[in-house]
């Protein structure tokens, strides 16, 4: 860590009053907004009865929290402009399911809530179980990184120095998002997420203003061109990120972020109707752009920044002028620039909005794993028997032992690489074989269940493609004297699910074809 | 690399002005939504 004045954060006790009196406030309005709603009937009925600013604000509220903003800023920091090409794909791709529906039309007119379901309804109860109980792990691993995000963002903005000060802010904020949790913080999750849009909506505007401003749109181009070169504006260029890995985010953060993973689903299906789903997804495409662009812009700010406070031989640059290969300190960057350049007071605001986004997404995200484990695993499992009651409290006890794994796995786990290709690669664990699963089982008639198994099952090859996973088994490029990336690894397992389902339905078709009805043809 | 500075660049003004107009949007009809 530095000494002297470079990293003094402008962080004040005017700042850590607001971030409490904002969180608190968000408590009371939640408990204000729950006395009106005595049951998940009522909820059910609220979220329904939504009209379209609402619930297009939750909607963007949900895309934009500060994991997203963290991951996405070390991108724009690690690769300049280019990075850019990943909120474009993102936004083109929502845009273009959207618009012809593909995937997610044919799947609300099937009338399941989870993809495990579906899988049970398409190929029976075992490849619902198996695939539910993969998703799950699959997921917990995915959020395996997000409190790490957070105990980050908290350090750099507050200008914590200690080492283990990221480790005591982790234990602190997964406590607070279990009590959170636990207590039932879903309920009032419409008028907090609206709160929290306009907060951050607007912060995001006036730091990007703010943050252009200080630097000059002119010296921001030009620290790029001299960091990154001709990597940081073309992503077609091997030297950053290349067409592989175009396609691989066309994929991941195209496709399968609006269409197959499960927060995406859950509001497919809960969509009134089909042209509810259409429109969602043409307005959603504006978010899933802007959640990447912004903070990336950001990102590259912040690269800015650094090189006009240090240059070459400094914090974040080598003597040649490099940007350094430590994905913590690059992460720590784009909060560690806002506690430069934000003054007293706005720097708590955006500091509470982002700490509000981080309670709801965890929340968001704990309720829906420990569901999809307790509804679409243990329940079938258990041949359907199991009372209300005694799901309510596998649930918690799940949210529970989740958020103790994802304590520490934040603290144990060395990632390697930077956060967003983590992000999708631990996702693809689940989403390779379920996009096999659910495009071949949707639109082809003669999908079959053995199929669907070894699709899914392939899909645990995608494991490959984390760092540490290549460094323990003497795969990584040195070792294979090859240049092979994430995204190589991904596309590969992706095109072997899809093979493998094909081929796995056509040797074992299944004996009686219930799917007749379910298929897009016939729907 | 200028030109795709200058794309770049302005796809960035472009989502800004259309997330600002959306988010003023949201924030007047969400206030009455809500209420």
């Amino acid at each position: 860590m530095e000494t002297g004045d470079f990293f003094v954060s402008n962080f004040g006790t005017l700042d850590w009053v607001l971030v409490a009196v904002y969180l608190l406030g968000t408590v009371v309005v939640g408990i204000y907004a729950n006395r009106y709603i005595k049951d998940m009937a009522d909820y059910v009925v609220a979220g329904r009865s939504l009209k379209s600013f609402v619930s297009v604000a939750t909607m963007l509220g949900s895309e934009i929290g500060l994991v997203t903003v963290m991951y996405t800023a070390q991108k724009g920091f690690s690769n300049g402009f280019a990075a850019f090409h990943i909120g474009l794909v993102a936004g083109v791709t929502c845009f273009f399911v959207g618009v012809t529906g593909f995937l997610v039309v044919p799947l609300r007119k099937t009338g399941v809530m989870t993809i495990p379901e579906y899988y049970g309804q398409r190929f029976g109860k075992g490849v619902r179980i198996f695939g539910g109980a993969l998703l799950v792990v699959a997921g917990i691993l995915n959020m395996g990184v997000f409190l790490k995000a957070g105990g980050i963002f908290v350090t750099s903005l507050t200008g914590m120095t200690d080492p283990n000060s990221v480790n005591i802010v982790m234990t602190i904020l997964i406590s607070l998002v279990l009590v959170y949790t636990i207590l039932g913080g879903m309920v009032s999750v419409v008028i907090t997420d609206y709160i929290q849009f306009v907060v951050l909506s607007f912060g995001m505007l006036f730091v990007c203003g703010y943050a252009v401003g200080n630097l000059g749109w002119d010296p921001i181009v030009e620290t790029v061109k001299t960091v990154h070169g001709e990597a940081g504006f073309d992503p077609l260029n091997q030297e950053g990120f290349g067409p592989a890995y175009m396609l691989w985010m066309l994929f991941t953060f195209g496709l399968v972020s609006c269409a197959v993973w499960p927060t995406a689903v859950m509001r497919v299906c809960a969509a009134k109707d089909i042209q509810v789903v259409h429109r969602l997804y043409r307005w959603s495409s504006i978010g899933f752009m802007t959640r990447f662009i912004i903070p990336q812009f950001l990102g590259i700010c912040a690269l800015a920044w650094m090189w006009q406070q240090g240059g070459p031989d400094s914090h974040y640059f080598d003597a040649n002028g490099e940007l350094i290969d430590n994905v913590d300190e690059t992460l720590r960057a784009m909060p560690l620039f806002l506690s430069q350049i934000l003054p007293t007071g706005l720097i708590g605001l955006v500091a509470a909005g982002m700490l509000a986004a981080f309670m709801s997404t965890h929340d968001s995200y704990l309720l829906c794993w420990a569901s999809i484990l307790v509804e679409d695993v243990i329940n079938p499992a258990m041949g359907g028997r199991l009372e209300t009651r005694t799901r309510l409290f596998l649930s918690r006890l799940f949210i529970f032992l989740f958020g103790v794994f994802l304590l520490a796995w934040s603290i144990w786990y060395p990632m390697g690489q930077d956060m967003l290709d983590y992000l999708a690669v631990s996702g693809a664990i689940y989403f390779t074989g379920a996009f096999a699963v659910l495009f071949l089982g949707l639109y082809w008639e003669r999908a079959s269940r053995v199929g669907a198994y070894a699709a899914i099952t392939a899909g645990m090859l995608a494991l490959l493609g984390l760092t540490p996973v290549r460094e323990a088994l003497h795969l990584t490029n040195e070792d294979i004297g090859m240049n092979i990336n994430e995204a190589h690894i991904g596309l590969a397992t992706t095109s072997l699910s899809l093979v493998l389902m094909a081929a796995g339905s056509i040797l074992f078709p299944d004996k009686k074809n219930h799917s007749e009805q379910l298929t897009v043809g016939e729907a | 690399m200028d030109a795709w500075a200058t794309f770049w660049g302005w796809l960035f003004v472009l989502v800004l002005i259309v997330f600002a107009i959306l988010s003023v949007a949201i924030t007047i009809g969400g206030f009455f939504d809500v209420k």
